[in-house]
């Protein structure tokens, strides 16, 4: 390895422990997350099942924000190796937290996720005009990005709760439906926009810029009246 | 994919790059505004004081609002010269709870009180007046599994306490945990025999259906109690609804007025006499009575009392205008606390028999499940399920609510005839018998449009 490549590995390491201090030294001792009494006592197969669709209905079709983000992240590039990077990143990052907040090691009130979830989504938006190939940095600001929806997520199945002695059974189950939901999202975006119009000269002028565009104003509306509200 | 990190490629523009490092600074920038911005909001509600508010009604004249008036503004020109005076903090918190009681607005009084608390917890994370305050605070926002958790810590420091017993006993209770809360209760008044032990044996009575014994106790509580104070005009109303299940009526209008007399415009206590007018169909007193007593505290229960009536007398507009206010009230007051860090009020079952009264089963049946799902071994959770299914004609599911609601063997006129109605329309004509028989026998105070559907399906048998 050159001493460049150990150099930006570091970078990576380093600023990934940053974020993870950074959170952790903003979160805040609240109570454990909700318990779920009565899903305690059923089967393992029917919470499966209910915190499947839990996630999934978290994305599709009341996560507005979720869903404008992975459009925006569809649009940077019409290549679907390039959406496989960002999507793993942003799967991984928002794994991990959403288990550690729902463990409460983690936990940052929706008073700072929430307009930074907005605010991710305009970063993204404004990205996908700048640049048209996918960069190192896209997928670690993918990777950051992902940490905080993950509390976004949180959040939301902090609202049903969990049973207590099904943590990880629902967990990993509210998570596959998110990323059921993510990829329904992806293939939507795809059939609907991309593989049609992608080998157009005009794609990126009439296509990706207007839907950036629109997607990052939204989304600047939504930072503004999360923060001020 | 080339790994290849932004400052180090050739690639891109140089003004590109700049472009994308001012969008980068500007987000981090704004991220960190946020973050201090939420810092700064949650430094100032936390050390936020609130002010004694005008109690409504008549109440506002009170001596006792004014006494509290009086040591809240000493309390917090103490800590306001003093933010570490833990003593002055835990004295405040205890009016902002006893405010809480007596005006009904438990919203405004439980967060003021968490603050004082919490503030003296950041001191001291053993107080155990702070301690035992928090765990009250947990149970009147409804969050019982939270408050039972703090209860049972506390308890292992302080194993003799009658007053934790007490808070135990109320969160095993409303968990559904009935026999772990006749332990407690058995504790509680071998260490400490007085109005908060025998108001809870008697609760306890109640529910196992034995009401005598609950009366007996609760006559117990009221002579523990000095008159005129709130707890005990509480107890008094209370001994009074046990009579109402009797329907013994003349017993339950004498400790009514009783409670009248020592605490002049007592709501509960007029709400008690206008179930007594509504009994002898003097619906127009019954009206005035309930709006007196909603003058005078912010419980929703009185605005219920009125849409029952109006239900009942065929006023369905003025009945459903008002059923629409209770929600509307309620979703912003469920709004309002859900944006706070801190966890708000859970009022899903009122909220869910607020949603009946509107005729909107759906999310009547959706808030029920929501409190279900904190305490499912409820009797009055399930009991609210049940009613939510029932009303949206899914007797076969509201059956399987009301099995556990009747559990305990709760002798309640109003569970009894909800059983009885769900039975008979699941064609369980022996079980639907039984409970109406149970539950009309003594022809006791109740809902009178739920009197009169149990007793014409009652007929029908």
């Amino acid at each position: 390895m050159t001493p460049l490549q150990t150099m930006r590995r570091q970078i990576l390491k380093y600023t990934l422990a940053l974020c993870l201090a950074l959170f952790a030294f903003f979160s805040t001792p609240l109570s454990a997350h909700t318990i779920n009494y009565s899903l305690a006592k059923e089967p393992g197969g029917m919470i499966l099942l209910y915190y499947l669709k839990l996630g999934f209905h978290h994305i599709i079709p009341t996560g507005s924000d979720h869903i404008l983000f992975i459009s925006a992240l569809c649009l940077l590039s019409s290549k679907i190796k390039t959406m496989l990077w960002q999507a793993t990143a942003f799967t991984a990052a928002h794994s991990v937290t959403l288990a550690l907040s729902m463990k409460n090691i983690i936990v940052v009130p929706p008073a700072i996720t929430e307009p930074i979830i907005a605010m991710s989504i305009t970063f993204v938006a404004i990205e996908n005009i700048i640049f048209s190939e996918l960069k190192a940095w896209r997928v670690l600001i993918v990777f950051m990005f992902g940490l905080i929806h993950g509390m976004g997520f949180a959040s939301a199945l902090n609202e049903i709760g969990l049973p207590p002695n099904k943590f990880y059974t629902s967990i990993l189950a509210f998570n596959a439906g998110v990323e059921l939901g993510q990829a329904t999202v992806i293939m939507i975006v795809f059939t609907s926009l991309v593989i049609w119009w992608r080998k157009k000269t005009w794609y990126r002028q009439r296509v990706v810029y207007p839907l950036s565009v629109a997607i990052a104003l939204v989304a600047g509306y939504w930072t503004i009246a999360r923060l001020f509200n | 994919m080339e790994w290849t990190f932004f400052l180090y490629s050739k690639t891109i523009s140089m003004k590109k790059r700049l472009t994308y490092l001012v969008i980068l600074f500007f987000f981090t920038a704004a991220s960190g505004f946020i973050i201090l911005k939420y810092q700064r909001d949650r430094g100032k509600k936390e050390s936020e004081l609130f002010e004694i508010i005008p109690r409504k009604g008549n109440s506002a004249q009170s001596p006792e609002w004014i006494l509290s008036k009086k040591m809240s503004v000493g309390l917090i020109q103490k800590i306001k010269n003093d933010p570490s005076d833990s003593k002055s903090h835990v004295a405040l918190a205890a009016i902002y709870l006893q405010e809480a009681r007596s005006s009904g607005n438990f919203n405004y009084y439980d967060r003021a009180a968490l603050n004082c608390v919490n503030a003296v917890l950041k001191k001291d994370a053993n107080s155990f007046e702070a301690l035992t305050f928090k765990a009250m605070i947990f149970l009147s926002q409804h969050h019982f599994a939270e408050g039972l958790t703090l209860a049972a810590q506390i308890q292992k420091k302080y194993s003799y306490s009658a007053f934790v017993y007490g808070i135990l006993l109320d969160a095993n209770v409303e968990l559904g945990n009935y026999k772990v809360a006749l332990d407690d209760a058995e504790k509680m008044v071998s260490i400490r025999p007085d109005i908060r032990s025998y108001s809870r044996i008697s609760y306890l009575r109640e529910i196992y259906g034995d009401i005598p014994g609950a009366i007996e106790a609760m006559k117990l509580a009221v002579d523990a109690g000095s008159s005129g104070t709130e707890s005990t005009e509480w107890a008094r109303v209370q001994l009074g609804k046990l009579y109402e299940q009797l329907g013994e009526m003349q017993y339950a209008e004498m400790h009514y007025m009783i409670a009248l007399e020592n605490r002049p415009s007592y709501p509960y206590a007029l709400a008690g006499l206008a179930r007594v007018a509504v009994y002898k169909r003097d619906f127009q007193k019954a009206i005035q009575l309930y709006q007196r007593a909603d003058s005078g505290s912010n419980d929703y229960s009185f605005k219920e009392g009125l849409v029952d009536i109006y239900e009942f007398t065929g006023k369905n507009e003025l009945a459903l205008q008002i059923a629409n206010s209770i929600v509307d009230e309620m979703e912003k007051l469920a709004k309002a606390t859900s944006k706070g860090d801190s966890s708000g009020h859970y009022a899903d079952k009122e909220m869910a028999y607020a949603y009946l009264a509107t005729n909107n089963y759906h999310k009547a049946i959706e808030r029920a499940l929501l409190e279900y799902n904190r305490r499912p071994a409820n009797i009055d959770a399930n009991e609210t399920v049940a009613w939510a299914y029932y009303q949206s004609s899914d007797y076969s599911k509201a059956e399987q609510y009301i099995k556990v609601a009747l559990q305990t063997g709760c002798q309640n006129p109003t569970l009894l005839c909800r059983a009885g109605l769900i039975y008979a329309k699941n064609g369980d004509k022996a079980m639907a018998r039984k409970y109406f028989q149970q539950a009309l026998k003594d022809n006791p105070a109740m809902s009178p449009s739920l009197k009169q559907e149990s007793e014409q399906a009652f007929g029908r048998l």
